[in-house]
């Protein structure tokens, strides 16, 4: 084609540096590509390139965001001591505060002892009237269980989690993880179980933060069944469409 | 310089200059066609966003915790099914844990400042949409898109870095067609889960079924709804 124009129009030929300028002027365009190509492969601690700003960032606090408003750089305040929040929640941080159900907030319920004038723990037998024992009951149990507690009790709640696992490999001196289905734990009584889970025990944190009231208690219906399955009987009386239905 | 060259000789064009023209044409032409192209290239979401992995205060490992221990998103993040915002666990989280394991680590001194002073550890966002989205999570995950829709493969990630472009452009994508990406409830956490094709079917048809009968099941809204500005913007 070159070589047609210049014998045809009869010019000289190009000068070397006319060629040379041409192809690295084709060549430049390739420089941000290969740079934009990496940009995409490659992770980066450097923030986001941020051009064109809109009202990307706003003068509002959202969730979790930091304030240099207030000396502990929250923007969420935490609550008042001795207060709740607003709203209709039951299960509102501190919501006990205000709770007239034992039962169902605590678990337990506090008793003057005549002969040593001090108060008595009291741990409720069976579900609050406002817990319903149903299968959904059950299935949230169980999922909220194998959340929140496998990872240490084991999906059997026999003490053999994986962070139990974890902690043996590397020789953490943790303390073996209670095994739920043994007869102490199957012998306490519901509200035991439940203030376990809300406020820990020995060495087991409280879940009280981040399991809900109603779930506590999902679980601890579920951890009843996982305590039935451990002397259930050979023959399965389950209806046919359950049994084998939970893994 | 030869003998014969006039002095006027140096103020006529050299016969290669016949080139600039053909020359300039190409590449006025070209960059005006090349140009645009790597611009939208270079500034795509795609180029922006994707591989922001900041340094955190405490090196901590998705790929530890969820991937070799099993941890479900919900653990830590407790207010994904309920609220817009999946939060930053509290370091009493962690403490469940790390009182006792790993208890003197110096790896974990951000979270034992935090434990002992109550101040928060500053963990730096890596997800951040612009503030004038309104994004839910509970809308989300209880309507079958899974997590791993928008952040990746968390639970393969030692350094958390952002794996979806999360552009207006790739939101509508899944708005349009839901059933690309939908899943049932109980595999919402689950990362790795796929579809099981049946006999004869490919990857993409499995989902497509799964997603279709999904989006029926949990009566996803209709497109225009889905499409709606005020859907996101309010």
């Amino acid at each position: 084609m070159l070589k047609w124009i210049v014998e045809e129009l009869k010019l000289p030929a190009p000068p070397f540096w006319l060629i040379g300028g041409l192809l690295i002027l084709m060549c430049l365009p390739l420089v941000p590509l290969a740079l934009a190509m990496r940009a995409r492969v490659s992770t980066s601690p450097k923030t986001r390139p941020h051009y064109i700003l809109d009202m990307d960032k706003q003068t509002k606090f959202k969730a979790q965001s930091d304030s240099p408003i207030f000396a502990d750089g929250r923007a969420m305040r935490p609550p008042v001591p001795g207060t709740i929040a607003w709203g209709k929640k039951v299960d509102a941080p501190n919501a006990d505060l205000l709770a007239t159900d034992d039962h169902y907030f605590r678990g337990y319920r506090l008793e003057n002892n005549a002969t040593t004038g001090g108060m008595d723990t009291v741990y409720y037998t069976g579900f609050p009237g406002r817990i319903k024992v149903d299968q959904a009951l059950m299935l949230r149990g169980q999922q909220r269980f194998n959340i929140y507690c496998a990872p240490c009790h084991g999906l059997g709640g026999q003490g053999d989690g994986a962070i139990y696992q974890r902690s043996l490999d590397i020789q953490a001196g943790w303390v073996q993880p209670s095994n739920l289905t043994d007869d102490e734990r199957r012998f306490r009584p519901e509200g035991h179980l439940f203030n376990t889970i809300t406020n820990g025990i020995r060495n087991m944190a409280g879940y009280g933060a981040q399991v809900p009231v109603q779930d506590r208690w999902a679980i601890v219906a579920y951890l009843r069944a996982l305590q039935m399955s451990q002397d259930a009987p050979d023959t399965p009386d389950a209806p046919a469409e359950l049994a084998g239905g939970v893994e | 310089m030869s003998n014969d060259q006039t002095p006027s000789d140096k103020f006529i064009f050299p016969r290669w200059a016949n080139y600039l023209l053909p020359l300039i044409v190409v590449c006025v032409a070209g960059g005006g066609a090349v140009t645009p192209a790597i611009v939208g290239f270079a500034f795509s979401a795609n180029t922006l966003n994707l591989g922001y992995a900041p340094e955190q205060p405490v090196a901590y490992s998705h790929a530890l915790h969820v991937g070799e221990l099993g941890l479900d998103c919900r653990y830590c993040h407790t207010t994904v099914e309920d609220a817009s915002f999946a939060a930053i666990p509290p370091t009493q989280t962690c403490m469940n844990c790390h009182s006792g394991i790993r208890s003197d680590s110096p790896r974990l001194e951000a979270v034992f400042k935090s434990n002992e002073t109550g101040e928060p550890v500053p963990w730096v966002k890596v997800h951040d949409l612009p503030d004038f989205v309104y994004f839910n999570h509970s809308a989300h995950v209880n309507k079958g898109v899974s997590c791993v829709s928008c952040h990746g493969r968390v639970d393969k990630m030692t350094v958390v870095s952002q794996a979806k472009p999360l552009s207006m452009g790739w939101c509508l994508d899944c708005h349009r067609e839901p059933e690309k990406h939908l899943r049932p409830l109980d595999k919402v956490y689950d990362l790795a889960w796929k579809p099981t094709p049946e006999p004869g079917e490919t990857a993409e048809d499995a989902q497509l079924r799964v997603g279709l009968y999904q989006k029926q099941k949990l009566l996803i809204n209709d497109e225009a709804y889905m499409t709606s500005c005020s859907t996101c913007h309010r």
